[in-house]
């Protein structure tokens, strides 16, 4: 139980970190942002691991999990997993999940929307046009696609990920975008 | 058992159990081809849960150990779902890999323009507008859409999140 009441408190205490960063920090790499303050706890997370007694001063002994190297392995697995699964994953769906702007677009709408209000509406009227450019701009950065004029290409990069995507699509039968 | 004790047991029925639902999913998946995918994820994924559960209740004979067994499997169980999901998601919904996909079919290289309307045009909407009404968080009014009680329910706590984190609009 140690390994998940230390994960889940520096978890919490993450979280508070990621919050002060975001609303005292202007950045346009949010994420990379997240990912610097969850690595710089990981240490932390060790220190407290280590210096707190195995029952913390109020669990029964039925529920310590022995031996030691597996309940630290458990604790920063379950701090990983709260991370990269947690914190980062509602990072990604409020700033960029499309259902959920949909959603939002409604939701701010008095009366109902037609496809056509929607995408022209899309986050508070850039429109849909910005929101996918937006996405092209993140392929260029990660160096998968050029942007040549009006032309998109893909990078040798690009181009090994897009087969391995594809591959994995067939397999998975997804239709056809 | 040997050196395992009971929690090192349940994270590992875990993990096992968990193998056997992602190889399932995509057998499921390859194999049937089923419309409703999230359905085949959730099933395989609540059928993973109950064969953890019973494989404990057999390995473990430890009673008094068994509290502590079932945590350790609920937590790695949800940990590797909640790592799972998402590259599940990004393999078969992302935009980004959608395009990244169209450009390798199209030797490479695309205008910009019909890789936008391929992948990111209105087609892209009503096909996320269809989802949200057959989950019940949109519905159709005429030819325009409305959001549901249970839409609002869903989106309160991302926008509560949104401006926490003052993340302007985003999408």
């Amino acid at each position: 139980m140690k390994a998940i009441i230390v994960a889940a408190l520096v978890t919490a205490v993450v979280a508070g970190a990621v919050t002060i960063a975001f609303r005292w920090a202007t950045t346009r790499r949010q994420a990379a942002v997240m990912v610097r303050i969850s690595l710089g706890f990981v240490p932390v997370l060790v220190l407290v691991w280590g210096a707190t007694p195995d029952d913390l001063g109020f669990l029964p002994p039925t529920v310590l999990a022995e031996p030691q190297w597996f309940d630290l392995t458990a604790c920063l697995f379950f701090y990983t997993a709260a991370f990269c699964g947690g914190l980062l994953q509602l990072y990604n769906l409020a700033e960029r999940g499309l259902s959920l702007r949909i959603l939002a677009e409604l939701r701010s709408s008095d009366r109902p929307m037609t496809v056509d209000e929607i995408a022209e509406g899309y986050s508070e009227g850039r429109g849909l046009a910005w929101m996918y450019d937006k996405r092209l701009e993140g392929l260029t950065q990660h160096g998968l696609v050029v942007v040549d004029g009006e032309e998109v290409r893909l990078t040798a990069r690009g181009r090994l990920w897009a087969r391995r995507f594809a591959r994995l699509r067939r397999f998975l039968r997804v239709p056809v975008p | 058992m040997g050196a395992l004790t009971p929690p090192m047991i349940a994270a590992l029925a875990a993990g096992i159990w968990f193998g056997m639902f992602v190889a399932t999913q995509w057998g499921v998946l390859h194999l049937l081809s089923p419309s409703r995918r999230a359905r085949v994820l959730v099933l395989g994924y609540g059928g993973c849960c109950i064969g953890c559960v019973i494989t404990i209740f057999q390995l473990v004979d430890v009673t008094s150990m068994r509290p502590l067994s079932f945590i350790f499997a609920s937590m790695t169980a949800g940990c590797l779902f909640v790592l799972y999901a998402p590259f599940y998601y990004v393999v078969t919904n992302s935009l980004s890999v959608q395009s990244m996909v169209l450009l390798a079919e199209g030797e490479g290289r695309l205008a910009r323009k019909d890789l936008r309307e391929k992948a990111g045009g209105h087609r892209l909407l009503r096909g996320r507008l269809e989802t949200l009404v057959k989950s019940g968080y949109v519905v159709k009014d005429g030819a325009a859409f409305r959001i549901t009680r249970r839409g609002r329910w869903l989106i309160g706590p991302f926008l509560r999140l949104k401006t926490l984190w003052k993340l302007g609009p985003g999408g």
